[in-house]
């Protein structure tokens, strides 16, 4: 178990600034994941966490110790690789043990060691086959193992699973999560699959061309996301962005959304929950305000009673789509195409004009130019 | 089948000569070339062996004469001297080219600069015909032209390298000279092959701990078997082969000291009148190849069977 410091790394090929400042703090145990669109830096960063690349400037700790110059070998770090990197000439065995084999660990004790892991990870009948002779489930449950069986400090994965087919990528999610709650070491995690990185995380950064968008848990990532692209990038299907501009009706705040009801264009007002009362400055002005869509959906007095921070509005219905548990319904309001989460039973006809509610305590508001949070 | 009457009915001799030249072009194509491989290759094989057992001198003969040429020819020492030679020459040359052609494969591996130009330059050799090889050889290492004479104005008097009159060292040379040409042959096809190693498995083994020379030899070298077969056969075939080299260096001598099986192939049958004798030489050369590549092709064929 460690601590892993990362103080404004940054990483440059040529002229080319891949890492632009990366500065992430996490404590014994955590998990984290980089979550990031491909080419954003992650898997650079991954490797000089383990020291297999050059850092242009800044400081990685492990302990808080520097181990900038430390060989890669005396990090005390196991890493995962997308590939799996297998040796290709070693059994399942020899591969697992390899790690040790070059610490110089006794016969008997390595025995002992790959003997757990391989038991761990339920791949003792194949201990003795190459890795050719192994299914991609196979060779990652391999490729952990080796990682295991050296009971690092720190895990590192690169996209573990994103060579496996969807089923088995949701098993291997799991084990991954269960193997991190029995060892409790701390973890690295890269990927650019959002629903990997909510459900695994104990905190999630986010990478947008080489620089953090956001650094937080996944839950305040998706309810509270520091920026439009965090917002996009997280949730599915993705935040709504609704163009409104914030006006104030008997002493409250609240935003302006044009839309279509009963075959008419008209204003809906909004109020704004207590918690954005304060943004006094902004009244007049445009903003984008982002709703996911299972905060939207049909409207129930019973709920807007009990709920103040639920508020009503008419709107045409264009588009249904089914998905079984929920009818995704797109309506249109301030000019963009909107989706809402409807009980199947609740829906109206395409055409038709619905009652709708949102929950304005789980609304964003942005900044327009600079795409911030307000 | 009724569905379209009229058009069977109305091409009814057309469409069976079309069909039959869509499956056979490509037969067709290849059958010329099929057929001159048949006759040059093995037809000149078949012909060779059999004059192998005839007491042909300069003309062929064609009286059935059983082993006698073969008798006659492991009766010979030059015989002997030639396939001594050859083992010597190819054992070591093929030794050597692989050992130096992977040691610079991996010494290129490593990054380093102007990597375009030093392959270029270890390759080129390649490009040149073995009898420019020999020929630039015999100068380098004649005594009165080459190194010695180079060591001498330098003032390094005592210097002494005549391998190429000397009898018991030609053979050597001829090592040297084709070592020179074909190990950055050795070292393209090593290089290649180490480019296609996943660099995520030198980084895996880089944190299991393992040294880069552990790494080259436990974990990368050992997939790289296809190529060091690939290799072998490559330069055993150039071995029993040689025979411009031979001319353009050493001639042979002094003596007969460097004779390789092809030269004493060559001077039998066209230079001595014993096309009889010339046969069977090269029939014990086609039989060296036999030994080395049917083994070779056997267990290519029994690993693809087994998938
Ligand atoms: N050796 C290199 N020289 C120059 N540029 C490089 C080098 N390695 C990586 N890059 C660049 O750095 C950027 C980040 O690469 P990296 O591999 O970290 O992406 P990633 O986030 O892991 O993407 P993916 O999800 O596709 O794996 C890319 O734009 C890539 O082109
Ligand atoms: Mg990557």
């Amino acid at each position: 178990m460690a601590t892993l410091t990362i103080q404004n790394v940054k990483k440059s090929y040529g002229a080319v600034d891949v890492l632009k400042g990366i500065d992430l703090e996490l404590e014994n145990g955590e998990f984290l994941v980089l979550l990031g669109p491909s080419g954003c830096g992650k898997s650079t960063l991954l490797n000089m966490i383990a020291g297999l690349d050059t850092i242009t400037d800044g400081e990685i700790l492990i302990n808080s110790k520097v181990v900038n110059d430390v060989h890669p070998k005396d990090r005390d770090i196991a890493m995962v690789f997308q590939s799996y990197a297998l040796y290709p000439n070693m059994t399942v065995e020899r591969n697992i043990g390899f790690g040790l084999e070059m610490r110089k660990v006794t016969k008997a004790d390595r025995e002992k060691r790959v003997d757990e892991a391989v038991r761990m990870l339920q791949i003792d009948h194949l201990r003795d086959r190459k890795p050719a002779q192994l299914s991609g489930g196979q060779r990652q449950r391999v490729a952990m193992g080796r990682a295991l069986v050296r009971k690092p400090e720190i895990f590192l994965f690169d996209e573990p699973l994103s060579n496996l087919d969807a089923k088995l990528r949701v098993e291997m999610r799991t084990e991954i999560k269960k193997l991190h709650q029995r060892l409790g070491t701390t973890m690295v995690y890269v990927t650019h699959d959002q629903i990997e990185a909510m459900t695994l995380a104990s905190r999630i950064a986010i990478l947008r061309e080489g620089e953090i968008q956001q650094f937080a848990s996944p839950q305040e990532v998706y309810e509270r996301p520091a920026n439009m692209y965090v917002a996009g990038f997280v949730g599915s299907p993705a935040m709504n962005f609704i163009p409104a501009t914030v006006v104030s009706e008997d002493n409250q705040l609240g935003v302006s959304i044009e839309r279509t009801a009963n075959g008419e264009r008209s204003s809906v007002f909004l109020a704004l929950p207590d918690d954005l009362q304060d943004i006094g400055e902004w009244v007049g002005r445009e903003v984008i305000l982002g709703i996911r869509p299972e905060t939207l959906t049909h409207r129930s007095d019973a709920e807007m009673s009990q709920n103040k921070r639920l508020q009503p509005f008419d709107c045409q219905v264009e588009v249904l789509e089914p998905t079984g548990a929920d009818t995704l319904t797109y309506i249109e309001l301030g000019g963009r195409e909107v989706i809402a989460r409807v009980n199947p039973y609740n829906t109206s006809n395409p055409g038709e004009t619905m009652a709708f509610m949102v929950d304005m305590g789980k609304a964003s508001l942005f900044d327009p130019k600079s795409e911030l949070r307000i | 089948m009724k569905t379209n009457p009229m058009t069977e009915q109305s091409l009814p001799a057309k469409r069976p000569l079309s069909d039959w030249l869509r499956w056979n072009v490509a037969k067709l194509v290849v059958a010329p070339t099929f057929a001159l491989i048949i006759f040059f290759v093995y037809g000149f094989i078949a012909w060779t062996g059999y004059v192998s057992f005839t007491k042909s001198k300069m003309l062929p003969t064609y009286s059935f004469e059983g082993v006698y040429q073969y008798v006659r020819l492991w009766k010979m020492s030059t015989w002997h001297v030639a396939m001594e030679n050859l083992l010597v020459f190819g054992g070591l040359f093929i030794l050597i080219a692989i050992v130096l052609g992977c040691l610079l494969a991996v010494a290129l591996d490593q990054r380093v600069r102007a990597e375009g130009l030093l392959r270029t330059v270890y390759l080129y050799p390649m490009a040149i015909s073995f009898i420019i090889t020999g020929t630039a050889w015999k100068w380098i290492l004649n005594p009165g032209l080459g190194l010695e004479k180079m060591f001498h104005s330098w003032g390094w008097e005592s210097f002494s390298f005549d391998w190429l009159i000397n009898s018991d060292m030609a053979i050597y040379t001829l090592v040297i000279a084709a070592v020179w040409q074909s190990s950055g042959f050795v070292m393209a096809l090593f290089l290649a092959a180490l480019r296609g190693v996943d660099s995520e498995i030198i980084k895996a083994a880089y944190l299991d701990g393992a040294s880069l020379s552990r790494i080259y030899l436990v974990i990368i070298l050992p997939t790289l078997r296809p190529v060091f077969l690939s290799s072998f056969f490559i330069l055993a075939h150039m071995a029993v082969k040689s025979f411009d080299l031979v001319v353009a260096l050493t001639g042979g001598g002094p003596g007969n000291s460097s004779i390789m099986p092809a030269n004493f192939m060559y001077e039998m049958t066209f230079r001595r009148n014993q096309i009889g004798l010339g046969a069977a030489s090269a029939m014990m050369m086609l039989a060296t190849v036999m030994a080395i590549v049917i083994p070779y092709l056997y267990s290519e064929l029994r690993e693809r069977k087994h998938g």
